[in-house]
């Protein structure tokens, strides 16, 4: 298995460091402990993953991508950079900084989130590998399934396919070269075929993005009221550095669990997985021919 | 067979149409009397609930937004037809399995060769790769659920055949405009213009209304703030209770018209008989000039009062466009129109700002 540390911006890297550093909102150490007893060894991070899929405004500068990869370079990890979905007026910024990628690391892979990096991925930048991101496959990652479905009912194998395991899509994906996908860890659990999707999988640990959008809860906070929640913010004081949110359904539509909790950073809601379905889900994942593991101490 | 071109068509180029939500006859002929150039729907599939458990066709419900079946489609589209209005099949959601791709194929085939629909609406690019394989005419409109967010994922949508893209909302216009000059031509244009909002984007969005509704703003959640490093003062906790309170009323307003929890209903209409909910009346001007093609009303689920308040409003404000008007004209008109000043100073009803 080969492991990953992910690292979204440039504050935090003395993850780098540091990557079992203690969290608010899980305990680190006992998650450590888990994995690597699901790994049957102790976890060396080989990759480094710089970047995030959910934020065009937390995109780094072309400065800190330049930084990222001496990082990388001088630790000899493997590098990946990380693209979020984006409109249109961040366009140049991820041009620039793919413009540096594949001068000063050809051959670097690029995490595409969105169908327009990809397309200009493609057409620009033979020299950079993409690789279908997470939030490529559509795969459903609502809590609420498992109030809906009990947990061997047949109901659920559909939710645990995706269309990106098609010929269609393995067709487009293969015309830009692309041989891997990544995946989030699901509450319905994977196909058990998911080997046989046609690409080389990786999974991301310990967060699963329920849903994420332009406009920002954290980013608005401290804007005058007429500002706030507007997709096309552009300025952000990125709160989500600094907070993390917690979110708690008192109506009881989100089962109680002891697999996860539910919190956001800046614009993304997300699953945080706790340590014991970390681990059932990590001694599967060989078995379903998942190769790489990203451990993220903080998705955003 | 699908019908490319209608010479017949209600309104000349040049002019944006008024695209409404449809889920019966008698709902096509009332938008058709009220205005509606362009008709959309879904199609609940016979056996379709069955082949996918809770996951749905399109983006609503089996047995709640959509048309029974396709012999009713076919009377539908022989209706607006009739008037020289087109209709559009929703097929939207964001993903399909791969075995779904044969269903959907057979289903495409029947609502081609029996209901004369005049484009369908996707979102899956696998999905639009296999119906332009198999009906290479078939006309398509990219759903505002791919995330067509750039030029250059406007020229990935392209290159598979489509001819019509859906923006998501809340896209700026100077980035639309940006990105209609950029893609060249051959493409058609449709924005949001009425009635509902989303928190999220919805191509990114991996949860199921099937599950209870919407995840974003179930009544309940509780927000806490949690600092990463430092502890959490008063002055921020404060701060941010009361950005919280602002996020609620912004779902109050914009997303969720009102409703304040799921046992009361949603207030479709304002004492002024105008539909409730996002609303980019003020960007007509601007959505004209850059070339928007067509105005999309949101809400199939919606009752028939506020889908037809919906189009007569916009034919309103939009006979004014036509008209030639001034910019500032046309936005002092549509808020006199709409008469619900401090929603429109609160800017949190807003699809362009």
């Amino acid at each position: 298995m080969e492991w990953a540390l992910a690292i979204a911006n440039l504050e935090k890297m003395s993850y780098l460091n540091n990557p079992w550093s203690e969290s608010p909102i899980m305990s680190v150490s006992t998650l450590k402990s888990k994995l690597e007893q699901a790994n049957g060894s102790p976890i060396n991070f080989n990759r480094l993953y710089f970047g995030q899929e959910f934020c065009a405004r937390s995109m780094p500068t072309l400065s800190q991508v330049r930084e990222a990869v001496h990082a990388a370079k001088s630790l000899k990890l493997a590098f990946t950079f990380v693209t979020p979905y984006l409109s249109e007026e961040y366009m140049d910024k991820l041009v620039g900084n793919l413009d540096e990628l594949q001068s000063s690391l050809p051959g670097a892979e690029v995490v595409i989130n969105d169908w327009g990096v990809y397309y200009w991925l493609v057409q620009h930048f033979p020299q950079l590998q993409p690789v279908a991101g997470r939030l490529m496959s559509k795969l459903l990652r609502d809590p609420r399934i498992r109030l809906f479905h009990k947990d061997e009912s047949p109901e659920l194998n559909p939710l645990r396919l995706s269309g990106i395991a098609s010929p269609y899509m393995r067709k487009l994906l293969q015309k830009g070269g692309v041989t891997r996908l990544e995946l989030d860890g699901l509450p319905q659990g994977f196909d058990p075929g998911l080997g046989s999707w046609g690409y080389n999988l990786s999974l991301h640990l310990p967060f699963a993005c329920i849903t994420t959008g332009r406009m920002c809860l954290m980013g608005s906070w401290g804007l005058p009221t007429d500002k706030k929640f507007c997709a096309t913010q552009i300025t952000c004081h990125k709160a989500c550095h600094t907070y993390w949110l917690t979110l708690v359904d008192h109506g009881h539509w989100i089962p109680d669990t002891q697999d996860w909790t539910i919190v956001q950073k800046g614009n993304t809601v997300f699953l945080a997985y706790k340590e014991t379905f970390i681990q059932s889900q990590l001694s599967i994942a060989p078995s379903l021919g998942i190769d790489r593991v990203i451990y993220e101490p903080e998705p955003l | 067979m699908i019908l490319v071109h209608k010479p017949e068509d209600r309104w000349g180029a040049g002019r944006m149409k008024i695209l409404a939500p449809v889920r019966s006859i008698r709902e096509a002929k009332m938008m058709i009397e009220a205005g509606a150039n362009e008709l959309y729907c879904g199609l609940h599939a016979g056996t379709w609930k069955q082949q996918q458990g809770t996951a749905w066709a399109n983006r609503r419900g089996p047995g709640w937004a959509n048309i029974e079946n396709l012999k009713v489609l076919r009377k539908l589209c022989e209706t607006a037809h009739q008037s020289g209005v087109k209709v559009y099949l929703t097929l939207n959601q964001p993903s399909y399995t791969a075995e779904r791709y044969l269903s959907l194929l057979s289903l495409v085939d029947e609502v081609i060769n029996n209901c004369h629909i005049d484009a369908l609406i996707m979102a899956d690019p696998g999905l639009i790769s296999a119906v332009k394989e198999h009906h290479p005419q078939v006309r398509v409109h990219a759903s505002s659920v791919a995330g067509i967010l750039n030029t250059a994922s406007v020229l990935f949508f392209k290159d598979l055949g489509v001819d019509r893209i859906i923006f998501p909302r809340y896209l700026s216009l100077d980035a639309m405009q940006r990105i209609i000059t950029q893609s060249g031509p051959g493409l058609e244009y449709e924005a949001f213009i009425l009635n509902d909002g989303c928190v999220f984007e919805e191509a990114y969005c991996h949860v199921s209304h099937a599950y209870g509704g919407a995840f974003c703003h179930m009544p309940d959640w509780e927000f806490s703030l949690t600092p990463v490093a430092p502890e959490l003062n008063h002055i921020v906790q404060e701060s941010f209770e009361k950005h919280i309170e602002d996020y609620k009323r912004w779902l109050w307003i914009g997303i969720k018209d009102y409703q304040k929890n799921p046992s009361e209903r949603k207030q479709d209409l304002s004492p002024y008989n105008h539909p409730l909910g996002m609303c980019g009346l003020c960007a007509l001007p601007e959505l004209n000039a850059m070339g928007i093609s067509s105005l999309k009303i949101v809400g199939r689920e919606a009752p028939p009062s506020k889908k037809l308040a919906s189009v007569r409003l916009l034919k309103q404000v939009l006979e004014l466009v036509h008209a030639g008007e001034p910019a500032h004209t046309i936005r002092a008109k549509a808020k006199g129109i709409r008469r619900t000043i401090d929603l429109c100073l609160s800017e949190f009803m807003c699809y362009y700002r």
